[in-house]
């Protein structure tokens, strides 16, 4: 009888048994074939297109699903239930809410995009409870995102009126300028909540400790390493790496982006198990002929 | 106050007084010098090794080595030492370097410049020594490429490297062709196979990109770099898979470096004090607020205390008083100092700068650090540098240039003082010196950026193009570069209520302009990081027959466990219900809390190295030289 | 059919730079550059070349590689263009903001007068530099540049008597213009753009960045609290590598703590690093394939009027 366990201990068999068919059935050993810089470029961007392809297919694959309502569970990430309390909180105290992606989230990244969709939760959120938003920005090419993602925000509370252009405001003279300009704006007009979410680099820890100053509270997210740590120590809430690429779905609670994380999660699992299989045919000794070929050949 | 209220407030010192507590102790070592002995790591063993590893291989040390150099002032208290001191060690042990840059000017002014220092300190080392002093040919032992401008570094990494030649086509000095004829150092170099290492110099992740680009192509290439202490906390896994055969992390880094360079005669200078000091005030203070925080706890749970709210209260106003005295104090300190300084400069006609030191200086004597300089000290030293028939003709009109400068240069002393004080008022929270600062900041900026783009991008690469392309003899097909006004004009679409939805078009091109490149970039790293976890962790212990090599394979193992720890955390559709299954959780968080530790403290090098040079430019350069006076 | 045109102006870009990405692989593969002199001999490359068809066919293919470089390459200048062309959104937003406070008056409006006068001074200093000193520095060099170029071909020249030779033929005229760009390169000039660089420009930025160093100091003061498992470990972790990388630990802990910090730096550190990132490269890609295929929102339908 065939059970659901096997499957998962059949395909790991498959994989630690498949170099030993493989020898068994006299591969070709490498040498000469590595050394030409053309194999190893072939066999690198084929894994790049199997990789790509499988992994398009794969998130399609997870959307339809998810429309016919079969998707996996994604949990809750702390630092992004709490944005109607936030924002609610600054209502309460007649304060404003402050957005931004920082002083080196330019056009060409793509840390920008994957915000926008926040801004525009935020701003809905805004609209809905009468709160005002400020928006500072770094670059002008990206003033007209900032401004449209605002807009539709405000939108879809059925609350427009409340669009402030004067409120998405630019800022010159790049990361550090535009970090003390913020910074002075934010002293000034004291938020009581604020949202940082984008790249960021060292004006993380401006932002974070005048917001600290200003008795705010910050939400941050980011997939830059270096500064997670300084979100963590002055942040109420850090939305760390992945969970920052996952908030926009996670906000959305659309199921079909949802879906893609749960995609997404399998293709996290491929990973270690590749890695995990790896390691134990190196344990086993079994990393010759084929297999250290490729290995070279993607490293 | 009872003791304990006192403890308790320890735990919610003023961040004002920390301010003024970090400044003090940053510039103790300016005004009391000390010096500590300095141990080098392995990394900084490691790229030392490369460079000597060069000279030792008769094959090897017939290559060139290119000299990246990618950073600016704001840095240079990390990148500038070194600089410096790679270079030193090119040119002690004869190895032939090319030194060049991306970007625009200002990086490749700062590396000339250190090129330049390594140069006099070199022949310095000799001259006390006793040596003879060593002759640099330029093009012979060394090539200055000078930079190539460029915004974005990604895509001109691979030509940089693959194609050096072709990329800068000229050198800076000269301004003559890289051909063997002009520049004997080019008969050793024709392609990437005769680079003997690539050296990155950079306050960024170049070296990175130039490891997934060109050494994607050429794998056997030896890439090495010296970053400041943020970046390095990047560069280390690279460093461990073998993409980089060397790292220097911050000025730290540098410093030892130069202790290998000159064993036994290296320790650390004020610079390097004022960061380790800075650090031990760091620690102590979480050590003072850990004790307080853990005898409140105490006196709280049996109830003599009560607790303090969990967030710490948001940073008062300055009295107005307070405020208003700092401030007049501060304008008369600022005014009278400049009155003072003025008074001495023309009193005595002459403008303090930087002592420049001389080839016949006693290493036993200690000279002061700044020295008055008038016209005629000026008029000497251009008569001592130019040749006999150039001085009657220059020497004049080059020492009024050099004092005219001089009071340039002590006008913006001014000026930047003034500055310096008024973002560090910021500190102090919102006052009128900041906000004037601020105001002028934004509108300068705005000025700057505007001009610097148009002038440096739109006319060379867009308009002169086009009117090139309208002229008989040019190429015609640059005026179609005037189509690139259609998406541009699309941008200012924003303002019309009614086609608004024209400006998302030029939006929606750029997020495929950046979703695109992403796929491969993305990808590109991805499966050599796969790759490089595949290692034997057998046997595991690190007491194996030969120490070393089991000592690598349990450093993997533990490697492994930490990575697979760290990425089950993110498994969004887990959520264990077991107690083993929320243990590997929490395992998981915790091993992040480690690595993000290490990360804070990378980071603090980099920001202390940024902080101490702040504060000596004050206590040496502004104050300094009032006092020298 | 406006989310068509928008999703279009998504997809066409990214699926270029896709097939920008292959073909730098048919690029690197490019065996069919090489002659058949230079294949090596048992390679089943030189199979193929010994047909001259094949090999006519495949190079033919291989120059269309070289023709989607040249496209990269365009779209990479214009980009930076494309860029620059919105700087008049800036000047726009900022003018609005401050001109609006200037106007009636508001809270601060001293300020923004300031601004407007900065940018003024600034803007007509730099006019003044790019128009009138860089144009003159310019003109004299191009007028001198044939000179200065003979002088320089002389002087390289080793032997002494063909350098006199050399330099006698450099004519009067001709020493005149040398002498005229050397002393307008001596000779004192006010530039706005090196003043404002040097004494404006860089002390700020440094000195915002030195902040960082106030921050850094009251942050872990304020948050490495023994409140939690997860901040005692990134406490203790900090505090070793902290003393590990510093002379001063280094000199107190007779270098032990060195060989601690140096194992938490490259192989705690690193391990933690890679699992973050294995995640976020997958997260990422997803994330540019749900933008490619328009299901993000905010991107496709951002922009456009529902009422």
């Amino acid at each position: 009888m065939i059970r659901a366990w096997m499957m998962p201990v059949v395909v790991w068999v498959s994989l630690m048994a498949a170099p030993v068919v493989c020898e068994a059935a006299g591969a070709a050993e490498a040498g000469s074939a590595v050394a030409h810089p053309g194999n190893r470029a072939a066999v690198r961007y084929t894994v790049y297109f199997v990789g790509l392809g499988l992994i398009v297919g794969g998130v399609l694959f997870a959307i339809r699903m998810a429309r016919r309502g079969m998707s996996l569970p994604v949990r809750d990430i702390a630092g992004l239930t709490v944005f109607d309390e936030a924002v609610a909180r600054a209502t309460e105290m007649g304060r404003p809410s402050l957005f931004t992606c920082g002083g080196t989230c330019e056009m060409r990244r793509i840390q920008l995009f994957a915000s926008m969709p926040l801004l525009r939760h935020v701003a809905s959120i805004s609209g809905r409870l009468g709160n005002r938003l400020m928006v500072p920005v770094g670059f002008p090419e990206t003033l007209p995102v900032h401004a449209n993602a605002m807009r539709d925000g405000y939108l879809e509370a059925d609350a427009i009126e409340e669009f402030r252009s004067d409120d998405v405001r630019f800022f010159p003279g790049g990361q550090f300028f535009f970090a003390m300009g913020a910074m002075g704006w934010m002293l000034r007009e004291k938020p009581a909540t604020c949202f940082y979410f984008g790249h960021w680099e060292a004006d993380s820890l401006l932002f974070a400790e005048t917001g600290q100053a200003i008795g705010a509270m910050q939400i941050a997210g980011t997939d830059q390493l270096y500064q997670i740590p300084f979100f963590v120590a002055s942040c109420d809430y850090a939305v760390i790496g992945e969970e920052f690429w996952a908030a926009s779905a996670k906000v959305s609670q659309d199921p079909q982006l949802l879906g893609s994380i749960g995609a997404q999660d399998l293709y996290k699992l491929t990973v270690l198990v590749l890695i995990i299989n790896g390691v134990c045919l190196c344990f086993f000794q079994r990393f010759t002929g084929w297999f250290e070929w490729i290995r070279t050949c993607l490293k | 106050m009872r003791p304990i209220d006192f403890v308790q407030r320890l735990q919610n010192i003023d961040r004002r007084l920390i301010y003024v507590v970090v400044a003090i102790v940053l510039g103790i070592p300016c005004v009391v010098k000390f010096s500590l002995p300095i141990f080098a790591d392995r990394y900084s063993r490691k790229t030392f090794e490369v460079i000597d590893r060069i000279t030792r291989d008769p094959v090897e040390k017939e290559k060139v080595v290119l000299v990246l150099s990618n950073w600016g002032p704001a840095s240079e208290g990390e990148n500038g030492p070194q600089l410096q001191y790679v270079l030193q060690h090119l040119l002690r042990r004869g190895v032939r370097f090319m030194l060049c840059s991306t970007g625009d000017a200002v990086p490749w002014a700062v590396a000339d410049a250190y090129l330049e220092k390594a140069i006099v300190a070199e022949k310095q080392r000799a001259y006390q020594l006793g040596e003879p002093i060593p002759e640099f040919v330029y093009g012979v032992d060394y090539l200055k490429l000078g930079f190539n401008f460029c915004t974005v570094f990604e895509p001109v990494a691979k030509t940089l490297v693959l194609d050096t030649r072709s990329f800068y086509a000229k050198d800076i000095v000269l301004r003559k062709e890289l051909t063997d004829e002009n520049f004997p150092l080019l008969e050793h170099f024709h392609g990437v196979e005769d680079l003997a290492l690539v050296y990155v110099v950079s306050h960024t992740e170049d070296a990175r990109i130039i490891c997934g680009t060109a050494k994607r192509q050429v794998p056997e290439l030896l890439v090495a770099t010296a970053v400041t202490g943020i970046t390095a906390n990047d560069m280390y896994p690279y460093v461990k898979s073998g993409q980089l055969c060397g790292l220097l992390n911050s000025s730290r880094g540098a410093s030892e470096y130069k202790s290998l360079l000159e064993p036994g005669d290296v320790r650390t200078n004020a610079r390097d004090n004022s960061q380790s000091l800075g650090k031990l005030l760091l620690l102590v203070l979480v050590v003072l607020g850990n004790l307080a925080y853990l005898l409140t706890r105490r006196a709280e749970r049996a109830g003599t205390l009560r607790p303090l709210p969990l967030h710490s209260k948001p940073m008062s106003d300055l009295p107005k008083t307070a405020l208003r005295m700092l401030g007049y104090s501060f304008a008369a300190f600022y005014l009278g100092t400049i009155g003072l300084e003025l008074y001495n400069d023309i009193s005595s006609h002459t403008v303090p700068r930087h002592r420049v030191a001389r080839a016949d200086d006693d290493e036993n004597k200690v000279y002061p650090a700044h020295e008055r300089m008038n016209r005629e000290d000026l008029l000497a030293e251009q008569e001592a540098q130019l040749d006999d028939t150039e001085v009657a003709r220059r020497a004049q009109v080059r020492a009024d240039a050099g004092y005219a400068l001089l009071i340039e240069g002590r006008i913006g002393e001014f000026v930047a003082a003034l500055m310096t004080i008024g973002i560090l008022a910021f500190l102090l929270g919102e006052n009128k010196l900041y906000r004037v600062t601020e105001a002028i900041m934004v509108g300068a900026a705005m000025a700057y950026t505007v001009f610097d783009n148009v002038n440096k991008q739109l006319v060379p690469r867009w308009i002169q193009p086009i009117v090139e392309g309208t002229q008989r003899d040019g190429n015609h097909w640059n005026v179609l570069w005037a189509l690139l006004l259609i998406p541009g004009v699309l941008w200012y679409f924003v303002y019309s209520k009614k086609y608004r939805w024209l400006n998302q078009l030029v939006v929606a091109m750029f997020v495929g302009l950046v979703v695109g490149p992403e796929f491969g970039n993305r990808l590109g790293q991805l499966v050599p990081q796969i790759v490089d976890c595949v290692q034997p962790i057998w046997p595991i212990w690190p007491f194996a027959a030969d120490g070393a090599l089991g000592w690598r394979h349990f450093e993997h193992f533990t490697f492994l466990v930490i990575m697979i720890l760290s990425l089950t955390y993110f498994i969004f559709f887990l959520r264990p219900k077991t107690k083993a299954g929320k243990g590997v959780i929490t395992a998981g968080r915790l091993a992040m809390m480690i690595g993000f530790g290490v990360m804070f403290a990378n980071t603090v090098n980099t920001r202390l190295a940024w902080l101490s040079p702040r504060i000596s430019y004050l206590l040496d350069d502004w104050l300094g030289k009032l006092f020298a006076s | 059919m406006r989310r068509k045109l928008i999703w279009l102006s998504i997809v066409v870009p990214a699926t270029l730079y896709l097939v920008f990405f292959f073909n730098e692989g048919l690029k690197a593969f490019g065996w069919w550059e090489l002659s058949s002199a230079e294949m090596p001999v048992d390679s089943w490359r030189s199979e193929v070349a010994k047909s001259p068809e094949l090999y006519d066919q495949l190079t033919t293919f291989g120059r269309w590689t070289y023709c989607l470089e040249e496209v990269e390459t365009t779209i990479g200048r214009a980009i930076p263009v494309l860029i620059v062309l919105a700087l008049g959104l800036g000047i726009i937003n900022l003018f609005s903001v401050h001109g609006a406070n200037l106007i009636k008056r508001k809270s601060g409006w001293g300020y923004s007068a300031i601004v407007f006068l900065s940018f003024a001074v600034v803007a007509g200093a730099l006019m003044y530099q790019y128009r009138a000193i860089d144009h003159e520095q310019r003109q004299v060099h191009i007028d001198s540049a044939a000179a200065v170029a003979k002088l320089a071909k002389a002087n390289e020249v080793e032997d002494e008597t063909k350098r006199d030779g050399a330099l006698a033929a450099i004519t009067d005229e001709e020493w005149e213009q040398i002498h005229a760009c050397q002393a307008y390169d001596d000779a004192y000039r006010f530039e706005p753009w090196r003043f404002y660089n040097n004494y404006i420009n860089f002390p700020l930025q440094s000195t915002v960045m030195g902040l960082l160093g106030f921050y850094i100091t009251y942050a872990a003061y304020r948050a490495f609290r023994i409140r939690t498992l997860e901040a005692t470990v990134m406490m203790v972790s900090a505090a070793v590598v902290l003393l590990g990388n510093d002379a001063l630990g280094v000199w107190l802990t007779h270098e032990k703590l060195m060989k601690v910090a140096d194992f938490d730096n490259t192989v705690l550190n690193s391990g933690m690093q890679r699992g973050l990132l294995l995640g976020i490269q997958v997260a990422v890609i997803v994330a540019c394939l749900r933008m490619y295929l328009g299901y993000e929102r905010g991107i496709v339908d951002a922009g456009q009027e529902r009422e």
